[in-house]
């Protein structure tokens, strides 16, 4: 049998992706049994069709969601329409050349002013000045839980992925884990209480001096705007997590981001940099709970408060060495 | 079946959280679709700068609109609807200002070579090593980009993104029917591209 008739072409395709329904699919199997032709066409378009689906993926731009976020800040100042934005690349008007001009030249002082404001506080890149200093709100501010990013990068990401993965096994807090696994990166999202992610970063100290960068991501109560600490210590960490107080946290936060920058541009040792001094016994559990191998006995007491849950995502990543 | 169902757990959550107005669940959004998103507009457009900016635009887009997201739709089939918007927009503007070309690029002997054996062999190689010849990708990346605007993109939510039909009506706002003679029509241009390079 050929397949000629335009119907076959469409059956052969639905069956091949599995989109006949059963009845169909029955009566098309029978019917490739009996016509090695139909089948060899069969063979053919699979053929056709696995060459397009195995195409190697490409790697998505890095960075993507810091350009979305000035993409938003972009709009939100200049009123800068994406498909109109295009189309006038094209243009090339002396009216559309004026206001790029104009645009370039406020663009500029923002820039400038982002960057005084920086060296003075200096949170987050993707957000701070423009959204700190201006009315521009996308959303509602955030509220309730202390929330956070921490990116930690190392040479052997598996094997820290595994000890990790122990860490939340062994602290119960497998419930409270999402985890998502892309090539050069793990990514963990937890929403627990403050005192079981104590444990996890008490685990995961034993393990800190593996990572080859770190970065602590605090968020504040305006939309986007997130401090960021480099060359952040699991005591800092730990510390700016037991801070109950979301003001207080912010203040801290910005401290310790502070304090690290500029321990970083004396080109001084991390150790010196970092707060451990500062360590109080409330903010980190004495002994890791997965290399002392004790269960978890503090899972009774927890207060249900949602100003003592953490809502933390751990990006592990692949170093590039 | 393609190995590439759509993963929607936890959609829900992050879409109400990011309605709440979370910055963290807005990004955890953009990375898991990031990758899936940037890779179809790529395939469509065939140009990793345009396709990374449509990339962008589409996450803007998204999180401009995700208070009005009321979950009719599944948030999977209306993220790739704004996305193939965008870019099909794109490319018909592109192509009306004359901007993309449709010629080949040299190809090597090989590359034409490895892809008439693999057509004409019945048996043939394993497609995950054919997909390791980068010349060879190439030529099949420009096979794709020889199609028009409707025949490629349908062919690249099937066969690259691993949409089922219904997915697909829903992301084109086509009927099932048509989407199944279109898929058919798309692969039969498909090939007949192919074919007439290893003539």
């Amino acid at each position: 049998m050929k397949a000629e008739q335009p119907d076959m072409n469409e059956m052969l395709n639905a069956y091949m992706d599995g989109e006949l329904a059963t009845r169909q699919t029955v009566e098309f199997k029978r019917l490739l049994e009996n016509s090695s032709e139909l089948a060899g066409e069969l063979r053919a378009l699979e053929g056709v069709r696995n060459l397009v689906h195995h195409l190697p993926r490409e790697e998505s731009p890095v960075e993507l969601f810091q350009q979305v976020r000035s993409m938003l800040e972009r709009k939100a100042l200049f009123g800068e329409g994406d498909e109109e934005g295009r189309s006038n690349k094209h243009l090339g008007t002396i009216l559309y050349q004026k206001i790029r001009a104009v645009a370039a030249i406020l663009a500029l002082g923002s820039v400038l002013g982002w960057l005084v404001y920086s060296i003075v506080a200096p949170v987050d890149s993707g957000t701070s000045g423009l959204f700190a200093g201006s009315d521009v709100s996308l959303v509602a501010p955030i509220q309730g839980p202390m929330r956070g990013k921490l990116e930690l990068v190392c040479v052997a990401m598996t094997s820290v992925d595994n000890f990790l993965m122990r860490s939340i096994q062994f602290n119960d807090l497998s419930s409270c884990v999402q985890k998502e696994e892309l090539v050069d990166r793990r990514l963990y999202h937890v929403s627990c209480h403050r005192e079981d992610m104590k444990h996890l970063l008490s685990d995961l100290n034993s393990v800190w001096h593996q990572f080859e960068k770190t970065a602590f991501y605090v968020n504040t109560d305006k939309l986007g705007e997130m401090i960021r600490i480099n060359d952040a210590s699991v005591s800092q960490v730990a510390n700016l997590i037991n801070e109950q107080d979301a003001q207080k946290r912010v203040e801290h936060a910005r401290l310790e981001s502070v304090r690290n920058s500029m321990a970083t541009s004396l080109d001084l040792d991390r150790g010196m940099a970092s707060s451990e001094d500062d360590a109080t016994p409330s903010s980190m559990p004495p002994r890791p709970m997965l290399t002392s191998g004790e269960p978890n006995r503090t899972l009774a007491n927890k207060s249900p408060d949602p100003a003592d849950r953490v809502e933390l995502t751990i990006v592990l990543r692949q170093s590039s060495m | 079946m393609p190995d590439q169902a759509p993963i929607n757990i936890g959609d829900a959550a992050l879409i109400e959280q990011c309605q709440r107005g979370d910055t963290s669940a807005m990004e955890r959004l953009i990375l898991k679709y990031q990758s899936r998103l940037y890779n179809v507009i790529l395939r469509i457009c065939s140009n990793p700068d345009d396709a990374a900016e449509l990339t962008q635009e589409t996450f803007v887009k998204v999180i401009e609109n995700i208070g009005n997201f009321q979950g009719k739709s599944s948030f999977y089939t209306w993220a790739f609807r704004i996305a193939v918007n965008l870019t099909i927009n794109y490319c018909r503007r592109s192509s009306r200002l004359g901007l993309k070309s449709l010629d080949f690029d040299e190809s090597g002997d090989q590359a034409t070579g490895a892809l008439r054996e693999y057509l004409r062999n019945d048996k043939s190689p394993d497609p995950a090593s054919i997909a390791q010849n980068r010349e060879l990708c190439n030529l099949v990346v420009q096979s794709i980009a020889k199609l028009d605007d409707d025949h490629r993109t349908i062919l690249v939510l099937r066969d690259i993104e691993g949409m089922s039909y219904s997915q697909i009506a829903q992301v084109l706002e086509l009927e099932l029917g048509t989407v199944r003679s279109r898929i058919s029509r798309a692969r039969s241009k498909f090939k007949d591209i192919l074919e007439t390079i290893i003539e």
